[in-house]
């Protein structure tokens, strides 16, 4: 074991492209994108108006050219993307998913469906009216708790709506 | 200094306010053991509930929340091998085995007794430095004040865990988030998106705050289906005797007591340079025990390896809060949501907080030591009712958590809008995450967009281009231009970045041996 370290420690084995290297730099892209639209935009303000935004993005395009370019020579000497700096990812985790409905991309694609579900219904309804249906039917779908269940759960989530409204007295969408 | 400590003192004895105390103290418990959401998640949760609140209790209310998610991510950490927060990472290493011994609450009984101690010496040292501090920022201008804004946008940016070019990039994204609006020198509306009238105001840092650090991690506890093994905890802590064990943690923090002040005193230290607090604290304070104790059995079950990261992560709170108050430097995500916080009460950070607002500086330290203590022994208290808490899986937790914040993110302009921008901006989030750009630096960029306009302005107004010639100025810049270039250097170095990968590994084993 001990003979081995060294070698490891010097052999260099360069990082493929895989799909987290190519997201990761077309997200780079993107945000160059838009950070460069934004400058063409800011050059058109006024001076006091127009400086601030033209250092920030004029900071965040070199950046992330920088970010591409010291990305290509990690990878080249074998070091891998960076990871999250809070928490873990999940998306680019390999895991043995039975059917497709159970990969990570498309599960967290589920999830930001809900979010996107409860800012629809916000539109149209109140969230005393929103909250205990949508509970419901995230515990029966997602949690999978039994029929019963989700009514109660529906209940502790008006009741939660209206403490905060009612008792604390905030203003609620 | 002694009359406006106890002036203070009185102001936050007030029960009103000294309830906030305790509703922030239990909030930040419930946070601290809910693996993945952390001291600045709970910020972000609590942040738009201030609005409209006195300083003093708004403050209260934010600090006793974040001053105690260190005391309680004690319980996943030693109990599952699953950091309740990035600043209990550490814990983990010796605090699992000796649950796994069956020794869990006698560590737990070791790290809220360190908690406090650390805690509470954290605000002392809070309290002295403002003494000597007071001279030195009043002698700053605006010249200076920008380049340290920058100097702390460019730290955090570059030594958060990544590579430091994204967070420099997510930097200016932040930065550029706060120029959404009018802007604050002239009648000129920036990024007015499809006229769209919500945004005349720019976004509010409790929204941004909220969806940067709430969402992404909702989305990931839901996918990775995050849960903890209940059988294995009751299985490692069965034939334990609760009472006596904790007995036995207090016992072994005051047999070294020695350890606790110097992990209090670099958690302090690195509480203090922005971008260095969090998920490393722990590690160094870890780190220098493993290395100045001789014969120690650290990483098998030693309680000393539990005692110097728990003492030092509850310090650096307050090390953490003086380039917050003083300079107006957020040091860290938590941080600048709390500066943030400040904003929506109308407190200026800065030479006032040591002037005219002394008696609020000294309450927020008071807090810091009301706080902690409550947190402590609340901790003892109810270990282990609490404990069950961290069994609840995230799918039974996350539509409650949603119809909270939703609610929350509603209170800054009371418009749909607040839901909209909060759910765009938290799926944008979630991407940023998956690959790599670190979410602090947006955040802190975001809160500094203002005083760095403002003190940029000014400098311009006032001195024109000569204030870059400032020595001060140079001086700060250099130290930018040193602090990047080394951290980019060190990133494309495979053998540091090996180090830091090394230490992600042994977390995540720990984490793994916690989980289904």
């Amino acid at each position: 074991m001990s003979g081995a370290e060294p070698a490891d420690e010097t052999e260099v084995v360069p990082i493929r492209m895989g799909s987290r290297e190519w997201t990761r730099l077309v997200v780079q892209i993107i945000i160059i994108g838009v950070l460069a639209v934004a400058l063409v935009q800011a050059l058109e303000l006024r001076e006091l108006a127009r400086y601030f935004p033209v250092f920030a993005a004029s900071l965040g395009i070199v950046a992330g050219i920088f970010g591409i370019i010291t990305d290509q020579i990690r990878y080249r000497r074998g070091i891998p993307a960076p990871q999250p700096s809070i928490g873990e990812a999940t998306l680019f985790v390999p895991v043995q998913a039975s059917r497709w409905t159970e990969a990570p991309f498309v599960r967290a694609l589920r999830y930001i469906g809900w979010l996107l579900l409860i800012g629809l219904l916000l539109s149209q309804f109140t969230i005393a009216q929103v909250a205990p249906f949508f509970v419901a039917a995230f515990m029966l779908i997602e949690a999978r708790v039994a029929w019963w269940r989700a009514p109660i759960y529906g209940g502790a989530a008006w009741l939660l709506v209206w403490f905060l409204s009612v008792q604390i007295g905030l203003p609620t969408p | 200094m002694i009359e406006a400590a106890f002036e203070a003192l009185a102001l936050i004895i007030q029960p009103s306010r000294l309830a906030f105390v305790f509703l922030g103290t239990g909030i930040g418990m419930v946070i601290g053991t809910l693996p993945g959401l952390g001291g600045a998640v709970g910020m972000a949760i609590l942040l738009p509930f201030v609005f409209g609140m006195d300083p003093i209790s708004g403050v209260a209310l934010l600090m006793g929340m974040s001053a105690v998610t260190t005391t309680s991510d004690s319980f996943p950490s030693i109990l599952l091998g699953v950091p309740g927060t990035s600043g209990s990472q550490a814990t983990i290493m010796d605090g699992y085995p000796m649950a796994q011994k069956g020794q869990g609450s006698r560590a737990l009984g070791a790290a809220f007794t360190s908690s406090i101690i650390g805690g509470v010496f954290g605000a002392f040292l809070l309290v002295l430095s403002l003494a000597i501090a007071r001279p030195l920022i009043l002698a700053l201008g605006s010249p200076e004040l920008f380049m340290l804004s920058l100097l702390g946008l460019s730290a955090v940016a570059v030594l958060v865990r990544g590579a430091p070019t994204s967070g420099l990039l997510g930097g200016a994204m932040g930065l550029m988030l706060g120029t959404i609006g009018f802007a604050p020198a002239t009648p000129e509306i920036r990024y007015f998106i499809n006229e769209w009238t919500y945004l005349l105001d720019g976004v509010s840092v409790a929204i941004v705050a909220l969806a940067l650090f709430a969402v992404p991690e909702i989305i990931d506890l839901l996918v990775a289906r995050r849960s903890v093994t209940r059988a294995e905890y009751l299985e490692a802590t069965k034939n334990e005797n609760l009472t006596r064990g904790l007995f036995e943690g207090v016992k072994d923090t005051f047999a070294n007591l020695s350890l606790v002040f110097r992990s209090a005193s670099i958690g302090t230290g690195i509480g203090f340079a922005p971008g260095l607090g969090g998920s490393v604290v722990d590690w160094i304070t870890y780190g220098a025990a493993k290395q100045s104790i001789k014969g120690n059995t650290f990483g098998e079950g030693d309680v000393r390896g539990v005692i110097a990261p728990e003492s030092a992560n509850n310090a650096k709170e307050g090390g953490g809060l003086i380039p917050t108050l003083l300079f107006g430097i957020p040091g860290s995500a938590s941080m600048a949501i709390l500066l943030g916080g400040f904003l929506l009460l109308n407190i200026q950070p800065g030479p006032t907080m040591l002037t005219t607002n002394l008696p609020l500086t000294l309450s927020i330290v008071w807090t810091l030591v009301i706080a902690n203590i409550a947190a402590g022994l609340l901790c003892f208290a109810i270990t282990k009712p609490v404990s069950r808490i961290v069994t609840i899986p995230m799918s039974k937790l996350a539509p409650f958590l949603l119809v909270i914040m939703t609610i929350a993110v509603y209170q800054s302009s009371r418009t749909y809008g607040d839901i909209g921008v909060f759910l765009g901006i938290g799926i944008v989030a979630w991407f940023i995450k998956q690959i790599g750009i670190p979410r602090p630096p947006v955040m802190i960029g975001f809160v500094l967009s203002g005083p760095l306009e403002r003190y940029l302005h000014i400098s311009m107004s006032r001195y024109g281009w000569a204030w870059l010639t400032r020595p001060g100025v140079v001086i700060l810049g250099l130290v930018i231009v040193a602090i990047v270039l080394v951290a980019i250097k060190q990133s494309t170095t495979r053998s540091s970045t090996l180090v830091v990968l090394s230490a992600g590994e042994d977390v995540k084993a720990g984490t793994e041996g916690g989980q289904e």
